[in-house]
């Protein structure tokens, strides 16, 4: 009889470790739906406030996509060590004179 | 269900395997958990841009010279009002501001005067705060400027270099929300005239024109009437910005079409050891299962509901994983592949866009490949005669 | 009980005909105890899949209950395995990594049984071939004898009045064959019927058994009532 008793036992232990996977990612599916929910357009009215404000609705990507940059595009020198050196990959010395 | 021994057999099935299928589990999740971010991100981007978009001007009159954007006269804000049907023509200074050849700032120099544009401040920043902000020369800086200057000491104010060689100060009025940092991160806005003196515009120059035509029937005509007011001058509609950021987080190309390709030659590599798997190791217990009284619809139907099982399991754990991890956690990492990462660090937070057609093609694709790579095999395996197999 | 008509079996190798079994004729009683000896590849274990409607036969037919076996389609072939049949092979075949009670019910969980009736059959048939104290054992954890007693308890317990046991001590030492006879002698009471193919001269000793049936290069050799 006690044979029967804990091999009934293991068959619940095998279907209670299953289903707590089943609960386990019912509840990860609700609760990631529950904040898509309540969540969705949130942040997107602080974006449109600052857009109406600049008029400009470019993403913020750190860097001009439309732009070009002027600063600093054309260094007078090539090396940073030797900034009076002539650089290599001019040939103006050849022809100069 | 629990008295249901196929039931009860099913997960004595899947649990004795534990480790194979967690392994399983666990790559295809990954695979579904990169893909399913990657997707979040572009579409949360998308969304996000499309959403302000509204506040974006029908038309942008630029002037350009030697393919480059030069300056525009102020009065063409005039000769742009004499068109008939446009409104709200606006004048635009913006401009990068380097702060070193690496680090740099978006200008934008706002016409607080402007009716409309102290309208939309006053949604900003409250309206005791606005006439606190114009009572000065101030400015508001996104999340992104104000890390990179905190980190050089200017908590309060900040001296700018024109052009010209002369300093500009101007005080730091309020910090933008990181909520809205997937527009304005690198943004400072500034009053008009500063703005012209820090980007080195003259007076009576500025960036370009913004302006809106309420009827859109009449968008070509008047786009026609703005090209000839002079030689040089190019018209951006809405429409070529709307295009411009579809394909800038377009998740079909580029470097998304990279990381695809990795994930299908990773997904055809785990199918294929699913399938090897399948054909040998589960060959004697199908054989087994067979010579006992199981029918081929019984093993079938065992091997579908065991797969179909991990399947959705990897899925849903991909895919949630993947929005906690972009919507909850901002997308660490995977975040500075989309905003970049080599300059200003960028603090946005994404707003949470599931895009259910796209997810379930994928679960789709997935399953079905999936299913077919152990179904085949086990249905090869169980239509032989068992005895072969044993 | 078991009726075998003109049974052959044959592969066709380069438009010739290599004869597996030769016009096998055949008839067991039920209750009966039938030994097939012969020697390795004489054919034996094929004749008993066939019976078992494991193998499909190239002609002739196995009626077993009235039922042509190698006639009926999957779905109630199987029906009828599960049902009718029990069989024990020479390598126990038992799932790997599930314990002794839940091998033994896997005839049962096709057929549709709950779970806790699936269960105590399982434990009546394990009590039935004496190894219910190693229920919750899985098969590595187990001696050959220990296996083979477990894969008698699966064959059993359907309660199925035929039973096959194919080369059933070739893996068993000589105590563990006996205590195989034993219990096979138990099922013998029973009044199920036995068809056991076997090279294996302890069944020679065999009290119970009716017939024995030498099979040699796939024909019958002689057929002798015990």
């Amino acid at each position: 009889m006690h044979i029967k008793i804990a091999l009934f036992k293991k068959g619940k232990t095998v279907i209670k470790e299953f289903l707590i996977y089943t609960i386990f990612i019912i509840i990860l599916f609700t609760a990631v739906n529950l904040h898509y929910f309540f969540s969705k357009n949130s942040i997107n009215r602080d974006s449109l406030t600052v857009a109406k404000v600049t008029k400009i609705t470019e993403p913020s990507l750190s860097v001009g996509i439309f732009e070009n940059r002027f600063l600093y595009l054309d260094k007078s020198f090539d090396n940073n060590v030797y900034p009076d050196m002539m650089s290599i990959n001019k040939t103006g010395f050849v022809y100069e004179k | 269900m629990k008295n249901n021994s196929f039931f009860y057999f099913l997960t004595l099935n899947l649990l004795k395997e534990k480790r194979r299928y967690a392994g399983i589990v666990i790559i295809s999740s990954l695979l579904i958990f990169l893909l399913s971010s990657v997707l979040f991100i572009s579409s949360s981007i998308k969304q996000t841009l499309n959403y302000t978009l509204k506040a974006q001007p029908d038309f942008i009159v630029q002037n350009i010279k030697g393919g480059k954007v030069a300056p525009i006269n102020s009065n063409m804000v005039n000769k742009i009002l004499n068109i008939y049907g446009v409104e709200k023509v606006t004048k635009r200074v913006y401009g990068r501001y380097f702060f070193d050849d690496k680090y740099s700032t978006l200008i934008v120099g706002v016409d607080f005067l402007d009716e409309q544009s102290n309208k939309n401040l006053e949604t900003l920043i409250n309206s005791t705060d606005l006439k606190q902000f114009l009572s000065k020369e101030q400015m508001i800086i996104g999340q992104g400027v104000k890390n990179y200057l905190k980190t050089h000491y200017y908590n309060l104010e900040y001296n700018f270099l024109t052009p010209d060689g002369q300093m500009k100060n101007i005080k730091i009025f309020k910090t933008l929300s990181s909520k809205s940092a997937i527009i304005s991160n690198d943004e400072t806005i500034m009053p008009l005239k500063s703005a012209q003196k820090v980007l080195g515009l003259k007076e009576n120059k500025i960036t370009d024109i913004a302006l809106n035509v309420p009827n859109d029937s009449e968008w070509q005509t008047v786009k026609a009437k703005l090209q000839s007011l002079n030689f040089n001058i190019r018209v951006i509609s809405k429409k070529d910005m709307q295009k411009a950021y579809e394909s800038l987080f377009n998740y079909k190309g580029g470097l998304f079409l990279v990381l695809f390709l990795i994930v299908i030659a990773t997904f055809s590599l785990l199918l294929y050891l699913r399938y090897t798997l399948a054909a040998s190791l589960e060959r004697k217990e199908i054989a087994i299962l067979r010579a006992v009284g199981w029918s081929i619809k019984d093993v079938l139907k065992l091997k579908f509901l065991e797969n179909i099982f991990l399947v959705i399991f990897a899925f849903i754990l991909g895919s949630s994983l993947a929005y906690i991890f972009v919507f909850v956690l901002n997308a660490p990492l995977l975040k500075n592949i989309f905003l970049g990462g080599s300059n200003l660090t960028n603090f946005a937070k994404f707003t949470p866009v599931v895009d259910y057609g796209v997810l379930s093609t994928i679960f789709i694709i997935f399953t079905v490949a999936f299913l077919s790579s152990v179904l085949i095999p086990v249905w090869k395996i169980a239509v032989t005669e068992p005895k072969e197999a044993l | 009980m078991v009726i075998i008509e003109n049974l052959n079996k044959f592969y066709e190798i380069d438009g010739q005909k290599q004869y597996i079994l030769n016009g096998i004729n055949l008839s067991v009683q039920k209750g009966e105890c039938v030994i097939l000896k012969g020697v390795s590849g004489s054919g034996k274990t094929t004749l008993l899949s066939i019976i078992a409607g494991l193998d499909k036969p190239s002609s002739g037919k196995v009626i077993i209950d009235g039922e042509a076996v190698s006639k009926l389609p999957d779905m109630h072939l199987s029906k009828f395995r599960a049902k009718k049949i029990g069989i024990v092979f020479q390598n126990f075949n038992l799932l790997e990594g599930v314990n002794l009670l839940d091998n033994t019910m896997v005839p049962l969980i096709a057929d549709k049984i709950g779970l806790k009736e699936a269960k105590d059959k399982a434990l009546n048939a394990l009590k039935l071939a004496n190894i219910e104290h190693k229920a919750n054992k899985i098969p590595s954890e187990l001696s050959g004898g220990e296996k083979q007693r477990g894969a008698i308890a699966r064959a059993l317990v359907a309660n199925p009045n035929l039973i096959l046991c194919d080369e059933p001590t070739a893996n068993l030492d000589r105590e563990n064959s006996l205590k195989f006879i034993s219990a096979l002698k138990k099922l013998h009471s029973m009044g199920k019927t036995l068809i056991i193919a076997t090279h294996d001269p302890i069944f020679e000793e065999l009290d119970f058994k009716h017939k024995v049936v030498e099979i040699s290069q796939g024909k019958i050799g002689f057929a002798v009532d015990a």
